[in-house]
């Protein structure tokens, strides 16, 4: 089966090395979408995604811009490089900005309809602070129709709100990076489908072994365990 | 070597020092003991040492007769773990007491449900009981291990279990507890942090790492991630998974 790690970082603090990826290959993940953490610690996004777009040609990975709307002309320097990554990935709770701020939903209305994916991260490290909710994101992608929406960091004990608010939207999607709930992905699985559940690692920061064996040990069948681990992901990112 | 190869190597044998028998609809989460056993044996776990969901959220007898329910029908598949509610002081005690004669093998005691620090003479009285009768206390810690080392402190002879290896501040539970040999390191927890376990390793020794799970609230693949994916030897693993635990079945 083959697996592609929606969300591992890179930093300045902690490079990716071709050690790294052959490490996750060994493991098994075949292929890794690569954001810049970064912008989540106010380094300029220019910079950051400019150093992802070079690891990435450079490794073959997939890679993701880092955004953060609050910098100067964000919205400009969103529009002039999108076509170079995947997806954009946003820090909300580091950056410090509202998700359903006018500031932000400007950034949406100007992307909906490119076909780029937004990743929310709730948090980065366990000690972090969560503002973000799932009701916030579930409200944008209600508002925002044509932008596919998906929920990094979250944990289970957000799965109320995943139950109630996320449901019935087909365009939010979980990553599992942090899901740690008992038989988290079989929940995910019953209660959203299994075509909105991706899968990432978290790497370097976490083990990833961990969401592996949550994908590849979950009660579900062999196609749905290879909708999560590369199909859902292949799709959102618009890979081939 | 791939992640399931890695687990292969342990499956039927791991034993988990922590979970609990008790869904918990606060999260949605099923914990009924067939289900417990049905995730044991995905995961290859062989035994688990259990306390009841319901003695930390509703009521600590309840819980504990819903361990006692579970431990009955599948004997070779749990160990029970008495909880006490030290505000009930002498009753707790002496439900404690009656568990452990019916051959359950520890104590579980849990500061935050209770909003009591265990340094509190109401949770001393079940410290000195429980080291009078030479049983393992297992401790929720969250802290860094700050009341846990008070209480190594003061009872020496007391075998604590630190679980969750003191939560988000696990390098200072480490090395908190580090002087302290009576003291255990559990490591579940949401968090999995790289580097974590190996550095449990390296400041306590693989003997003091306990394997612990946390269900129904953590997958099984949370703490099994974390040590097959340590930078340990073979033989720390084997130590931490399947036979550290082994001391507290023969109390």
């Amino acid at each position: 089966m083959r697996v592609l790690d929606i969300s591992v970082f890179h930093s300045l603090k902690r490079a990716l090395t071709t050690h790294d990826l052959k490490y996750l290959k060994s493991i098994g993940v075949d292929y890794v979408a690569l954001s810049s953490l970064d912008v989540a610690y106010s380094e300029l996004q220019k910079k950051s995604n400019e150093r992802t777009l070079k690891v990435a040609k450079e490794m073959k990975l997939v890679p993701l811009m880092a955004f953060n709307p609050k910098e100067k002309k964000a919205n400009d320097y969103l529009k002039s490089s999108l076509k170079n990554f995947k997806a954009v990935r946003v820090y909300p709770g580091h950056n410090q900005f509202s998700l359903t701020g006018e500031e932000f939903k400007s950034t949406l209305a100007s992307i909906e309809g490119e076909g780029v994916p937004v990743v929310v991260q709730f948090r980065v490290k366990w000690g972090d602070k969560v503002t973000v909710k799932v009701e916030e994101v579930c409200k944008l992608a209600r508002e925002f129709r044509g932008i596919n929406f998906i929920m990094s960091g979250v944990n289970y004990s957000d799965n109320l709100d995943i139950v109630r608010f996320a449901r019935k939207l087909d365009n939010v999607f979980v990553d599992i990076s942090y899901y740690q709930g008992l038989s988290g992905v079989e929940f995910l699985v019953k209660e959203i489908g299994s075509k909105r559940v991706v899968l990432g690692t978290a790497y370097p920061i976490l083990y990833p072994e961990s969401s592996l064996l949550k994908v590849l040990c979950a009660d579900i069948s062999e196609d749905e365990r290879e909708e999560i681990a590369f199909n859902n992901a292949t799709r959102l990112l618009s890979l081939t | 070597m791939s992640v399931l190869s890695l687990l292969e190597e342990f499956k039927g044998r791991i034993i988990d020092i922590h979970s609990h028998i008790g869904s918990d609809q606060r999260f949605l989460l099923e914990g009924s003991e067939d289900y417990i056993v049905k995730v044991m044996n995905r995961y290859g776990i062989k035994v688990a040492f259990v306390s009841g969901t319901h003695s930390l959220i509703a009521d600590f007898r309840v819980g504990n007769r819903h361990v006692m329910r579970a431990v009955k029908k599948y004997p070779d598949r749990f160990v029970g773990l008495v909880s006490v509610n030290p505000y009930y002081k002498e009753e707790g005690l002496k439900e404690m007491r009656r568990y452990l004669r019916m051959g359950f093998k520890g104590v579980k005691t849990h500061p935050v449900y209770f909003n009591l620090p265990l340094t509190d003479e109401l949770y001393l009285r079940v410290f000195e009981e429980a080291e009078k009768l030479r049983v393992p206390v297992m401790a929720h810690s969250y802290d860094g291990g700050v009341e846990v080392s008070k209480v190594a402190d003061l009872y020496p002879n007391l075998t604590i279990v630190m679980y969750h290896m003191g939560g988000i501040k696990w390098k200072e539970g480490i090395e908190r507890v580090k002087k302290y040999d009576n003291v255990y390191a559990e490591i579940s927890s949401s968090v999995t942090d790289r580097g974590m376990v190996e550095k449990a390793v390296e400041v306590l020794g693989y003997e003091r790492v306990l394997f612990g799970v946390d269900m129904p609230y953590l997958d099984p693949a949370v703490s099994l991630g974390k040590v097959l994916g340590a930078e340990i030897s073979k033989e720390a693993k084997e130590a931490i998974l399947c036979e550290n635990a082994l001391k507290f079945l023969r109390v």
